[in-house]
């Protein structure tokens, strides 16, 4: 008998043979949690991941790229990747060049530039697939047009997120889109730059993944 | 303490929340088997491949024949306190496999040569100049400085280059999804994300309890797991993996391997009260609370998992020869019960392996080692004892007796009289004296 069958022939033998309901967690969230409007999510999202050190500028469609360049000048930075497979990527990159600022894009795998993506890019662009109000945070579905280590590895990492998509809950963001029909390759949720407190209890930003996190909330009108 | 019960602020929420987390764990288990076979297979229709492992030393074969097969030479590794329980460092360097620890903490313990001290907090154990002195003394081209931003800095120049070259990641893991076959990692500084993305081979270790059906038991878990541990309303990073690099894909490893550790979790499973060990979340309150381990600190304990999750897990997976007394340095004060996240009622388990451990052996024990701490002597001892206190006649004769021969009580009492003056039953009794004063 291998591993796998005599650990699963154990547990069979000693399972309680009566089924324990199925937790209410909608139930839970139901009486636990309110419902906010877009304005409220906005607000309270903004509010929370900036206690936890994000940076959070409102930009418009007319603004947004305005915006972006000011904040990239006053970090002192002049190079950023982006992705040549998304609108707002080549919104930068039709514009940005021709600014001095540097736009590597990410078109190959990962193996080809391993060390220029650790050693050499500052600063990353991509967008957020929604948001969570309740706790501050970004998820991202990283994809063959904007890869994982696009979010991780540059010190400054820029995201660009649509005001309209913060839901109120983790579990509200789920329901409502289906995720237990199956999930990407890797999604993610981020809710700040990258952090330790592993010395001394001492908070520091910037362990391993970006020091810092800029979110750029998008809405029609600036507020 | 305190930033735990700030992310607590309404009673009701906490407790709702709680009998919620509970019921998660209790369903989750009752279905152990079965949510084992459907993760597996879940997980290898997207790629991942699943190993089982009984024991530490299968577990360590699994992972080095892995590494072999890749020819790796270097292995970064993610938080993983399965990793620690199996000893994987031990194992992988004596197969001449350099494995990394990543998370700062571990890497700080790692590079001191120690173990970690708590399961979330490994180096709490140090202040900031022992660390400072560490890098100045271990990391080349390292000055002395005890400013904790420039420490930090210092180890993620350094681990960075490791992300770089790795052949190898490894992590540990919070939540496996069954339904979706996804493994959840729950961290703040990004290296598990970094262990899960940059090398080639991604492998996956964790306990075949941490398991949950369906991807919507996930968030309350999760919330309770990040307020109860560091009293973060959420951690960092949320990172959930279902598969390897597809095609298309340009980073995230090629490979992705789960192994699945037994190691003495089945035991506790077969039996209803014990199980109810396996409903942790590791979040590392009871230890917080806890008012022995906040004075011995962790590697007082001698296991991997210290504090009262330690006393009540360890005795599965090593045995109660080896743990017999863990559950008798408790005060029974309770704390831990209080504010475990999921209500595992470890007092009332630390009772249950006082009775394993020390009654006599018998048939059909539900415990390995069960009776390795019982002693005639101490027994009947006891059986005296409460004799003496259950019948007053006995009581009075037995402290007349005690109070009158009080000049046979030895001055040297063993490990008692070596810091403390020796104990002798007084002249007087109480009795006597309150007969005295009318």
């Amino acid at each position: 008998m291998s591993a796998r069958d005599r650990i699963l022939s154990k547990l069979r033998a000693t399972m309680p043979s009566t089924v324990a309901a199925l937790p209410d967690v909608a139930g839970w969230f139901a009486t636990h949690r309110v419902v906010e409007s877009a304005t409220d999510k906005a607000s309270r999202f903004r509010a929370c991941i900036e206690l936890a050190h994000a940076e959070v500028h409102a930009v418009t469609p007319a603004n947004w790229l305005t915006t972006l360049r000011e904040i990239l000048r006053a970090k002192g930075l002049d190079k950023i990747l982006v992705s040549e497979e998304t609108t707002h990527g080549c919104a930068v990159l039709d514009e940005f060049p021709a600014q001095g600022v540097d736009c590597p894009v990410y078109n190959m795998a990962i193996e080809a530039w391993k060390t220029e993506m650790f050693n050499a890019t500052p600063a990353s662009l991509t967008a957020a697939r929604a948001a969570i109000a309740e706790t501050g945070t970004l998820i991202l579905w990283p994809d063959a047009a904007e890869p994982r280590l696009m979010s991780l590895v540059p010190p400054v990492h820029f995201v660009l997120l649509d005001a309209d998509k913060i839901y109120n809950t983790f579990f509200e963001a789920m329901q409502a889109e289906g995720w237990a029909n199956g999930l990407p390759t890797n999604s993610l949720l981020i809710s700040g730059p990258s952090k330790t407190a592993d010395i001394q209890q001492t908070l520091a930003y910037g362990a391993h993944g970006p020091k810092e996190l800029v979110v750029l909330l998008l809405t029609e009108d600036a507020q | 303490m305190s930033k735990r019960a700030a992310q607590f602020p309404d009673a009701e929420e906490l407790e709702s929340l709680r009998t919620l987390g509970e019921s998660i764990r209790q369903y989750n288990l009752a279905k152990l088997p079965t949510l084992l076979v459907q993760l597996e297979q879940n997980l290898s229709r997207n790629g991942i491949q699943v190993h089982w492992a009984e024991t530490p030393d299968e577990a360590n074969a699994i992972i080095l024949g892995i590494c072999h097969a890749r020819h790796a030479k270097l292995m970064v590794k993610g938080k993983s306190m399965v990793s620690e329980e199996i000893e994987l460092n031990h194992a992988a360097e004596a197969a001449g496999i350099g494995a990394l620890e990543s998370d700062m903490g571990e890497y700080i313990v790692q590079l001191a040569g120690e173990k970690p001290s708590h399961i979330i907090m490994p180096a709490i154990h140090k202040t900031k100049e022992e660390i400072a002195r560490l890098f100045a003394d271990k990391v080349e081209g390292v000055d002395y400085t005890d400013n904790v931003d420039a420490l930090i800095q210092i180890g993620r120049n350094v681990l960075r280059q490791k992300f770089l070259e790795a052949d190898i990641g490894l992590s540990g893991v919070n939540f496996a999804v069954a339904e979706t076959g996804t493994l959840c990692l729950v961290e703040n500084e990004g290296n598990g994300r970094m262990c899960t993305t940059a090398p080639p081979v991604h492998i996956a270790i964790t306990g075949i309890e941490k398991i949950v059906e369906k991807l919507e038991h996930v968030p309350p878990l999760y919330s309770l797991l990040t307020r109860s541990a560091t009293g973060q309303n959420i951690s960092t990073y949320f990172n959930m993996i279902s598969s390897p690099r597809k095609a298309g894909e340009k980073d995230g490893p090629s490979e992705v391997h789960l192994v699945l550790l037994d190691n003495g979790r089945s035991q506790a499973y077969a039996d209803e009260q014990l199980r109810k060990t396996l409903q942790c979340i590791r979040c590392g309150a009871c230890m917080n609370h806890c008012p022995v381990y906040t004075r011995i600190g962790g590697h007082a304990y001698g296991t991997t998992y210290p504090g009262p999750i330690g006393k009540i897990i360890s005795p599965h997976m090593l045995g109660l020869e080896a743990t017999s007394t863990m559950a008798t340095a408790s005060s029974l004060c309770g704390a831990c019960g209080e504010v475990c996240p999921v209500k595992i009622p470890i007092p009332e388990l630390l009772m249950r392996l006082r009775e394993e451990a020390f009654t006599a052996p018998h048939a059909n024990p539900s415990m390995v080692g069960q009776g390795a701490g019982y002693s005639w002597l101490m027994t009947s001892v006891w059986k005296g004892w409460a004799a003496v206190y259950r019948s007053p006649a006995l009581y009075g004769v037995a402290t007349w007796l005690g109070s009158r021969l009080s000049w046979l009580m030895p001055s040297k009492q063993g490990a008692w009289t070596s810091v403390r003056v020796p104990l002798k039953p007084a002249p007087k009794r109480l009795r006597d004296m309150l007969k005295e004063r009318g």
